[in-house]
């Protein structure tokens, strides 16, 4: 049974129990805000989850061997990022990477659309980012963000893979005009904070992103190369108000002739915003 | 025989019977099949199922148990240690990360144990006054091991992440403890742990490039301590570690890449100039999937006078005692999870010990 299924199985059919024993006991569970370490906090949280929602029903989107994506649909009830709830009808998507060790779930790195579900809420975005800043502190940065390359420009990624390598080359060598490259022209792309469109619109994301975070740089966490396409988990690291910014991000893409057609881009921007309200652990 | 590790296997299947033996284990329980079933059913069977007194069985009447604050020994004082802390933390559970092992049964099995200890602060401890927070901290305990006693222990616990969890400052502890030191008898043993550390020759300048670590381990981890702590060539950092390697580092930090791995341990041996590092001792283990798991235990020594991590420059001598685990994949750090207690750290820059 993937994680999908089983996710499904649990907030569908209440099968918590057979959830649980997907994950190995001293799985972790991390996503942009911080980790939580044990099988049985992980299906707690799951079960949080369910109880922010009535009749919650889950759409798989993509179910691979090491990533899925999910969208969780229901009627709000309250309970999540410490918004209240009145019923609302919304819809929360999330990538989950799953590495296991033979059978078991051991990592589950988690990336979801919460800023699409503050808005869909009609909640503040600034009140919720520091309420979930608050309770998330951390450590001071350490380090840089390219390391040892100086006042070199971005190198090539090398990896052999031309859709990574022209990826790396758009995000971090900030060559937008490779997305033509790579995009086919009717291209979808669906991005975090409920965006969607084409590639003109990724292109206007991008943008967006490095005005905030003018050294965004994006670091390959792992792939997963499915038939028909490639799954990319990243890790995002910038700064932004004198604070070092560190996001994981998902993206699946659907290729057809070499050509991406379909990109479902995830990053968790209540994350970004709420960086500032995160206190830092000086000693 | 194969003697498993952790890897891929629950919680339930650990704690199994576990058949017959699978290694030489002369001296030990019978119900024991391999170094690795011994430490961590051991672990459980005392910590978790609360059979204490179990360490009468399992310990050396005279056992030293090494720790960055000092050397205690005998039994007696490990049960007192582990009821004051189950004091603290009553619901502690010891998850076993990896059971890196070396030796046999004639030398003696060493086994560098990594655990991710989950509790709830229920009790006063040495940290501080109860809390009620539940904390998660890193702790690598190496222990020798010789017919079914642990006769030497060197225990590194990420003290500083259960102080964060708790809703307190580090710095604020370790002034407190050192406070109560200034006011006891001076200790000599550090200073001459650090003059130890600080004669050691100095190697000459070596080359970057990386030994095979799947190949020579051994070598590969001299290199790492000669090349990279010691001479400073950080750079080979690049070479020998993933792009997308997960560093572990005290205080509960997780960071991620070439960047942030380079920028810890480059922040640590700016703190302390002329830091030298040590080799105490090294094992190395399969794991299932081909990769390599690697244990290395060693010392710091150096002056406190670099303000990256630790605050304001003291001008004092300060002792390290920790354990650095790498993960090997594809011959090069996939992860690497380094442990040792910056309250006691902290504790030596404010004056103490």
């Amino acid at each position: 049974m993937s994680q999908a299924q089983a996710l499904r199985r649990a907030w569908r059919d209440g099968a918590y129990g057979a959830l649980s024993e997907t994950y190995l006991h001293r799985a972790q569970r991390e996503d942009a805000l911080g980790h939580i370490v044990g099988r049985e906090a992980i299906v707690a949280e799951a079960i949080a989850i369910e109880a922010a929602f009535a009749s919650l029903d889950v759409a798989v989107r993509h179910d691979g061997t090491e990533v899925c994506s999910i969208e969780l649909q229901g009627r709000y009830t309250g309970g999540l990022l410490g918004i209240e709830g009145e019923g609302a009808e919304v819809r929360l998507r999330q990538h989950r990477w799953s590495r296991r060790e033979r059978t078991h779930v051991v990592e589950d790195i988690v990336v979801s659309d919460h800023l699409a579900l503050v808005d869909a809420l009609g909640a503040s975005r600034a009140e919720v980012a520091q309420a979930v800043g608050a309770a998330a502190p951390t450590q001071p940065p350490l380090g840089e963000l390219r390391s040892g390359q100086g006042q070199l420009a971005v190198e090539p990624l090398g990896s052999g893979d031309r859709t990574l390598d022209t990826l790396h080359a758009i995000w971090n060598g900030r060559h937008f005009d490779r997305i033509a490259n790579i995009y086919a022209a009717d291209a979808t792309w669906t991005g975090p904070g409920g965006r969607s469109g084409g590639r003109d619109d990724l292109r206007t994301w991008l943008c967006q992103l490095v005005a905030q975070l003018p050294d965004a740089t994006v670091l390959i966490d792992r792939t997963e190369a499915f038939d028909g396409g490639l799954a990319i988990l990243w890790r995002l690291f910038g700064h932004r108000g004198g604070r070092r910014v560190r996001l994981i991000g998902s993206t699946i893409l659907t290729l057809s002739d070499g050509k991406i057609v379909a990109d479902d881009t995830l990053v968790d921007e209540l994350a970004l915003l709420a960086t500032p309200y995160r206190p830092l652990l000086t000693l | 025989m194969t003697v498993p590790g952790v890897d891929g296997r629950d919680i339930a299947e650990i704690l199994a019977p576990q058949g017959p033996r699978r290694q030489p284990l002369r001296g030990f329980d019978d119900d024991y099949a391999d170094l690795v079933d011994y430490i961590l059913r051991c672990t459980h069977r005392i910590w978790e199922q609360k059979d204490i007194g179990l360490i009468e069985t399992h310990y050396g009447e005279d056992c030293p148990i090494h720790l960055m604050t000092g050397t205690t020994y005998g039994l007696a004082g490990v049960v007192d240690g582990t009821l004051r802390t189950l004091g603290g933390f009553p619901d502690r559970t010891l998850v076993g990360e990896a059971v890196i092992w070396s030796g046999d049964e004639d030398k003696g099995y060493l086994s560098s144990h990594r655990i991710t200890s989950t509790g709830t602060n229920w009790g006063g401890s040495e940290l501080g006054a109860a809390t009620g927070r539940r904390v998660a901290f890193t702790t690598i305990a190496d222990c020798l091991c010789r017919e079914n006693r642990i006769v030497e222990e060197w225990l590194v616990r990420d003290n500083s992440a259960i102080v964060w969890a708790m809703g307190q400052n580090p710095h604020d502890v370790a002034r407190a403890q050192a406070e109560a030191d200034m006011r006891g008898e001076p200790q000599t043993w550090r200073q001459a742990k650090i003059d130890k550390i600080l004669a050691a020759a100095r190697t000459a300048f070596p080359s970057r490039s990386v030994p095979d670590a799947p190949a020579d381990p051994h070598e590969w981890v001299r290199w790492f301590v000669d090349t990279i702590l010691n001479h400073r060539r950080l750079a080979g950092v690049r070479e020998a570690y993933h792009p997308n390697v997960r560093v572990y580092a005290p205080g509960n930090r997780r960071l991620f890449g070439h960047g942030e791995a380079i920028g810890w341990w480059s922040a640590l041996l700016g703190c302390f100039g002329g830091a030298r590092v040590r080799n105490d001792h090294i094992a190395v283990q399969p794991a299932d999937d081909g990769s390599l798991d690697i244990a290395l235990r060693w010392e710091l020594a150096g002056r406190h006078n670099g303000p990256a991590l630790y605050g304001e420059p003291s001008g004092r001598d300060c002792y390290i005692l920790a354990v650095t685990h790498w993960r090997i994949t594809g011959g090069r750090v996939a992860a690497e999870w380094t442990v040792f207690d910056e309250v006691a750290l902290l504790r030596q820059i404010e004056g103490g010990l």
